[in-house]
């Protein structure tokens, strides 16, 4: 399956969304790729996989960088040699998104809940039903995420997001926005990795496995 | 073996135009405006003109360039002569 973590709107989550899905993916033991698509080269999945590569004797996945037009082309190339494909793209409508968007299976749209991330889903939307004619296979997915430990704003943005878009599915899996997301990402870790674990945080993005993947989380 | 022109396919043509797009934002149906390739000729322009001109556009506080300004006249020359 090609997953795209991807939106046009920074600070959602969609490195952390690619990094801990590749990693659970990969200790479940399937054969995965991370690819960063991401334009931009600080602070994205490249420098935490190069982190990895220090920490760990294994990743866990193999992890390239891609950018461009040339996605569209290798993306199902690599999909025959990968059980999964997991693409980091960078927080704005880029070529490598689009070019990602007309081969990959599901688009997972990590959404802080706020109004102007809760805006630009309209623009997704739009997004998804051009690349529909494209690639009918695509299904875009969003969800909560870096969301409130506490208070009604994951409600608010919940039922902004629910049947407004019917492009993009809402998804019940929020991923809120926990400590050890950046302590483990800081280890070059996965969050299911890192110790002390955070049962309430590995709990979130099982849930989240379990949606995309169909499956339960079992490494 | 007859030699043939690289043609993209219509299913790539339409792939090509939805990456070409990034950035945009659109609504539905919009299409991003492309640039259009302008052409470069050498203009012989004798010297006192050029300086009237010149003198014109600097006193002048609409900010046209020196080519701008020449295109807008032809194509009021153009439309002018049309109409005749």
């Amino acid at each position: 399956m090609i997953i795209i973590c991807g939106g046009i709107k920074g600070g959602g989550g969609k490195t952390t969304t690619a990094i801990n899905l590749a990693i659970m993916r990969g200790l479940a033991g399937f054969e995965v790729l991370l690819v960063d698509a991401d334009s931009i080269d600080n602070g994205n999945a490249s420098d935490f996989s190069a982190i990895r590569d220090e920490t760990l004797e294994s990743k866990h996945y193999t992890a390239i960088k891609l950018n461009g037009k040339a996605i569209a082309k290798e993306l199902p190339v690599l999909a025959t040699k990968f059980a999964d494909i997991i693409i980091d793209v960078g927080g704005h409508d880029s070529l490598s998104q689009r070019a990602a968007l007309t081969v990959a299976d599901l688009l997972l749209v990590p959404v802080f809940p706020s109004s102007f991330d809760t805006w630009v889903i309209e623009s997704i939307n739009t997004l998804i039903s051009e690349v529909n004619v494209i690639n009918p296979k695509l299904k875009a997915y969003c969800f909560l995420s870096r969301a409130d430990a506490s208070g009604n704003q994951n409600d608010d943005a919940s039922e902004i997001l629910i049947g407004e878009y019917p492009e993009i599915e809402f998804i019940d899996c929020p991923v809120k926005n926990r400590k050890v997301f950046r302590n483990a990402s800081g280890q070059g870790l996965g969050v299911v990795e890192y110790k002390p674990k955070d049962p309430k945080a590995i709990d979130e993005l099982k849930k989240l496995y379990q949606t995309v993947f169909k499956q339960s989380f079992q490494d | 073996m007859s030699t043939v022109r690289k043609k993209p396919t219509s299913v790539k043509k339409t792939t090509d135009a939805f990456i070409d797009q990034a950035g945009s934002n659109l609504l539905e149906g919009e299409v991003k405006k492309g640039k259009t390739k302008k052409s470069q000729v050498p203009l012989v322009i004798p010297p006192q003109l050029l300086k009237e001109l010149d003198e014109h556009l600097e006193s002048s506080s609409i900010g046209l360039s020196r080519s701008n300004y020449i295109c807008q006249a032809i194509r009021e020359k153009l439309d002018r002569e049309e109409k005749m």
